[in-house]
């Protein structure tokens, strides 16, 4: 990379705010495969180690690495520990705990995630949490290993690095942050959805190419560095895309120190975010996916069709059948970036680095997970199936900016398009005048053929062209009065662009990623309440079965209200609940009442409907 | 006692409409509960079946004259609170529907079925829960918070 593209990189590289207790922080591929064996599974075979730990190599995975279809290349960084290793870092925390020896080493979850949602909610992650049991996940202590290895690694070396990438495209510049940690906790360290060896996370900074290249500019590295003029963000996130992800360089939620703009790390997923917060991530479990679908569906039709309340915010409410899981990031923590007490040191990354571009395995651990959340992810070319991630050959269409020119050539595609417009208008002026004077022309032809009966098949001809003709001319005439607007509409917004006028920053933003609002409502009772409902439900039905039988119905109701009531009076939401409550018993009714009245409900509907088309005919014969 | 503050300038037409079924809802309890005083009296151990699962005393209480009396009356005053848009109306008729639906289809599985009740209190909860009630009795500005 010439030093043009590294005193690029380095002018808008980011800074990165972690929250406490974030235990892995962005470190070079190099030494993350030395500590790392190299492992193939083939289907239907346990998994084989090819390399051991200590002599794999970068070349070695950059081999071309044939085997069967469906095999899975992989990395495996860490073996859990055995149960003295376990001990022994266990009282290492509980001491560093005690005497606070690290501010930046205590988590502690403020706001449980269990209480900000429903029962529903609640027992679709209690079901989420056994399928743990079931499919394949990263073992328990493999966190605390990892921790333990990455400890040692950075004993040996305190480095934080970041991999550069910068690719020219339709005038844009792009810069491309990625960032390679060697493990995701987040289930373990922060109650979130996975763990996983090895993470991939990237920011991209998308900068307009200067329009002429000044040969005193070219020669001059910071002149030509600072020439350049930075317009979008974009944050790789959990469920955002497109539009979404991306936020303009003037934009009041993007915080910026200088001209580094700065990121909220979430605490052991490593997802980005532009504001610190605690921020509900939802996981949609597969085979629950027609549920949610027609949860949606139910939605879309209680606030849009039958106009009951709740209408723009219910929408965004989270579906009960997804599983609701909190990313902290608070940026309470260590911070990474230019001007900090820990700074980052730039990697080269482009399309000819080898371990990059010829390993299509993945990073960390295969954990035989069909889900795929606790499988380590493949690296920043790949995805997990071996194809191309968007973000890497498309940076453009992955944030939405495939349809938006750099602000510096706005002006020019306006005049272009302009001009173009301008050659059609002239283009279908001519033709409409010359086929309004064959129109003319014909027509009068036949009036004159219209009482010559043994011109009769002639004259027809002459109606079918001109009927022919009359639709061609019409639909010209169209394009002409539509070519005239557009060509106004494109000069009047290229005089608001001379002016200096520019649309909202947020404009595209179709939705928006918000923190969780910090409310008094949740406090310690109904948070525990919360962590504790599921569970205490399953106990109470069993032992109302055992040992009340008879009152089984009612044994569960009164158990269920008991604990709803006992919840959302501490969380001061009754009304909300007893709206809820009355509109679930209004429901059931409802549908007693179709079961019992079915045929006269018909009837009496279509007796209805026969009223009304009468009433609305005689009242038109009244007219 | 201080008079409860108007919250909104206009009346929207759901809120007339509920406030019109809640009466006609009240009334035919109050009916009920006056034709329950003259017939059978004031009683309040009223059995209205034999379904074992739900032993509930206060349930064989519920179809006595006084507890009609006093719900429909409570209903009626409700639906003059609901038109002068006083804003605990709405939490009180949500309530009483809510707990009407309840019995009702308690009834209904004891085999003693009011469908006609259930059917209004089905359109009192759906108008109740409008957008344009609930923004009227400013419900979700409050949910908000």
């Amino acid at each position: 990379m010439d030093e043009f593209s590294l005193a690029l990189l380095r002018r808008f590289e980011p800074i990165l705010k972690y929250t406490r207790g974030e235990k892995f922080f962005p470190m070079d591929v190099e030494r993350y495969i030395s500590e790392c064996s190299l492992w193939v599974k083939e289907p239907a075979k346990p998994a084989q180690e090819l390399i051991p730990q200590g002599a794999l190599t970068i070349d070695d995975l950059c081999k071309p690495k044939p085997a069967p279809p469906g095999s899975i290349y992989f990395l495996k960084f860490i073996d859990p520990l055995d149960l003295i290793e376990l001990a022994k870092y266990s009282l290492n925390k509980a001491i560093q705990k005690i005497s606070h020896s690290s501010q930046y080493d205590s988590f502690r979850i403020e706001r449980a995630r269990l209480a900000r949602v429903g029962y529903a909610s609640r027992l679709v992650d209690a079901l989420f949490s056994l399928t743990l049991f079931l499919r394949g996940r990263v073992p328990g202590d493999t966190a605390a290993a990892a921790a333990l290895a990455y400890q040692q690694l950075q004993q040996k070396e305190e480095r934080y690095c970041y991999y550069g990438r910068i690719v020219r495209t339709h005038n844009w510049i792009i810069l491309q942050y990625w960032y390679f940690y060697p493990f995701n906790n987040w289930r373990s360290g922060f109650l979130g959805v996975n763990d996983h060896e090895g993470d991939w996370e990237m920011v991209s900074v998308y900068c307009s190419e200067p329009l002429q290249h000044d040969e005193h500019l070219m020669v001059n590295t910071q002149e030509w560095v600072e020439s350049i003029q930075p317009e979008w963000i974009a944050l790789a996130s959990h469920d955002f895309s497109g539009d979404d992800l991306r936020r303009r360089w003037d934009d009041p939620e993007l915080e910026k120190v200088g001209d580094h703009p700065v990121v909220y790390v979430g605490a052991g997923s490593h997802a980005s975010y532009f504001q610190p917060g605690e921020y509900m991530a939802e996981l949609e479990l597969p085979f629950l996916k027609p549920f949610v679908r027609a949860v949606d569906f139910l939605q879309e039709l209680w606030v849009n069709f039958l106009r009951q309340a709740g209408s723009k915010e219910s929408k965004n409410e989270f579906n009960v059948f997804r599983i609701p899981f909190i990313d902290y990031a608070r940026g309470d923590g260590i911070t990474i970036g230019a001007n900090q007490d820990l700074t980052w040191q730039t990697c080269v990354l482009n399309d000819n680095t080898p371990w990059a571009t010829q390993y299509r395995g993945l990073w960390g651990l295969y954990a035989e997970d069909p889900i795929a959340g606790e499988n380590a992810p493949a690296g920043p070319v790949y995805n997990r199936d071996g194809s191309y991630r968007r973000s890497w050959i498309d940076p453009l269409g992955w944030a939405g900016l495939d349809k938006v020119p750099p602000y510096s050539i706005w002006g020019d595609l306006i005049d272009q398009q302009a001009a173009q417009i301008q050659i059609r208008i002239a283009e279908l002026e001519e033709a409409i005048q010359a086929k309004s004077r064959e129109l003319q022309r014909m027509g009068t032809l036949s009036v004159a053929l219209v009482d010559q009966c043994y011109l009769n098949e002639e004259y027809q001809k002459i109606q079918r062209e001109i009927t022919s003709l009359s639709q061609e001319l019409w639909q010209l005439k169209k394009e002409l009065a539509e070519s005239r607007d557009i060509r106004a509409a494109l000069l009047q917004y290229g005089e608001q662009i001379q002016q200096g006028y520019r649309e909202s920053p947020r404009a595209h933003i179709r939705r928006e990623q918000k923190p969780l609002p910090q409310t008094n409502e949740l406090n310690f009772i109904s948070e525990m309440i919360a962590a504790v409902s599921v569970g205490l439900l399953l106990i109470g039905f069993v032992l109302i079965w055992l040992f009340a039988r008879h009152y089984f119905l009612v044994g569960l109701v009164a158990l269920i209200s008991a604990l709803i009531f006992i919840e959302a009076s501490f969380r001061r939401q009754l009304p909300r609940l007893i709206n809820s409550l009355s509109i679930g018993l209004a429901i059931v009714s409802f549908f007693i009442l179709v079961f019992q009245f079915f045929w006269q409900i018909v009837i009496g509907g279509v007796f209805l409907a026969g009223l009304f088309i009468l009433w609305d005919n005689i009242r038109e014969l009244r007219r | 006692m201080r008079r409860s503050k108007r919250i909104h300038p206009t009346l929207p037409r759901s809120v007339v409409i509920v406030a019109v079924i809640q009466i006609v809802q009240g009334a035919g309890l109050l009916s009920a509960g006056i034709y329950q005083a003259i017939a059978h009296g004031w009683g309040l151990q009223q059995h209205l079946g034999n379904w074992r699962f739900i032993p509930l005393p206060l349930f064989e209480s519920l179809s006595s004259a006084i507890v009609l009396i006093g719900l429909g009356s409570l209903m009626i005053l409700m639906s003059i609170a609901l038109l002068k848009l006083v804003h605990w109306a709405w939490l009180f008729s949500m309530s009483l529907q809510g707990l009407g639906l309840l019995f009702g289809l308690i009834s209904y599985m004891r085999h003693r079925p009011n469908y006609i009740g259930m059917a209004l209190g089905i359109l009192i909860v759906f108008y109740l829960n409008l957008d344009e009630v609930q923004n009227a009795f400013h419900i979700q500005e409050k949910d908000n918070q």
